[in-house]
């Protein structure tokens, strides 16, 4: 392998794994997920009622708190929050429908394609034979 | 015995790096499981991995591209067409995320006015590498299989060859 293919997997495997670190390190971690919730919950039951979800984050400062305008990360105004197009990203197990479901298409893909091939070979052979014959 | 074993090596190198960068397609298709950061660095990493993989198969697509319209098979031609869409959809793909950036970009001090034109263009684009990687997949699945199988075979092979010291056998010239 030349050395310059060498430098660029490495380049490239290094990229991959630091952009993952550095993902997680920016994205929430699991137990503010939950601190999260847990303010949502007690938000939507009316056990807090002065401790809505933009107060207890103090105005767009924190990770789940509202920033109007952007509407990326802003779960309290609805999915896609004031003035914002993204709708609510924030990690969830949830997205492994997401994961499963581009399986799923890629899976169908594959299968149909599989079966057309199949068949047009099936016909390819079909055709010599039949001309054989006559 | 090395001159065996160097392509060998190399299509096992092939299958690893198309399988990480499946993995992270995956991944990457899926925001609401890895959230926005993990998301937007790891398709940005994905770029240049798509690069790497363009590299280690350059010499196939400039060979099919001075064939095209010569001698090349028509598997040669339509592989060749459907990954210059792949290719066209995974540059949209990243040239929109880009334009729609909201962790990466503002890390490094650029920040670019929203506009939902490019997040249209970002969710069809990644709706249609789904269905062209689907196909290219599919176009590659015989050498995935026999790549992943002589794969693990090599591997038990060499896992009994530890236990009993045997010669090269016949078996090796057909990989």
């Amino acid at each position: 392998m030349k050395l310059i293919t060498r430098i660029l997997l490495i380049l490239a495997a290094g990229l991959l794994v630091a952009a993952t670190l550095f993902g997680l390190s920016q994205s929430p971690t699991m137990s503010q997920l939950i601190e999260a919730k847990a303010h949502e919950d007690h938000g939507e039951r009316g056990a807090l009622p002065e401790q809505t979800v933009e107060g207890s984050h103090e105005e767009g400062e924190g990770n789940f708190a509202s920033r109007p305008g952007r509407g990326m990360r802003g779960r309290p105004e609805g999915e896609s929050g004031e003035g914002g197009g993204h709708g609510n990203w924030e990690p969830s197990l949830a997205g492994f429908t997401n994961v499963g479901v581009t399986l799923l298409k890629i899976g169908a893909i594959i299968a149909i394609f599989a079966l057309v091939t199949r068949l047009w070979k099936m016909r390819q052979r079909k055709q010599p034979a039949a001309g054989g014959s006559a | 015995m090395e001159t065996k074993r160097t392509p060998v090596r190399r299509t096992t190198i092939n299958l690893l790096i198309d399988g990480a960068m499946f993995l992270a397609f995956l991944v990457a298709t899926a925001p609401h499981l890895s959230g926005l950061a993990i998301h937007e660095w790891l398709s940005l990493a994905l770029g240049a991995a798509l690069i790497t993989h363009l590299l280690l198969h350059w010499n196939w697509i400039v060979q099919v591209a001075r064939r095209f319209f010569g001698k090349a098979s028509w598997t040669a031609r339509l592989n060749y067409l459907l990954n210059s869409l792949l290719f066209i959809a995974f540059a949209t793909i990243i040239v929109t995320g880009i334009m729609i950036s909201e962790v990466a970009l503002p890390f490094i001090g650029i920040s670019i006015a929203r506009d939902d034109f490019w997040l249209g263009l970002h969710r069809m684009a990644s709706d249609a590498t789904i269905v062209i990687l689907g196909l290219h997949i599919a176009l590659h699945w015989s050498w995935l299989v026999n790549t992943t199988r002589r794969l693990f075979a090599r591997s038990t092979r060499k896992a009994g060859r530890s236990g009993a010291t045997q010669p090269a056998t016949s078996q090796e010239s057909t990989l």
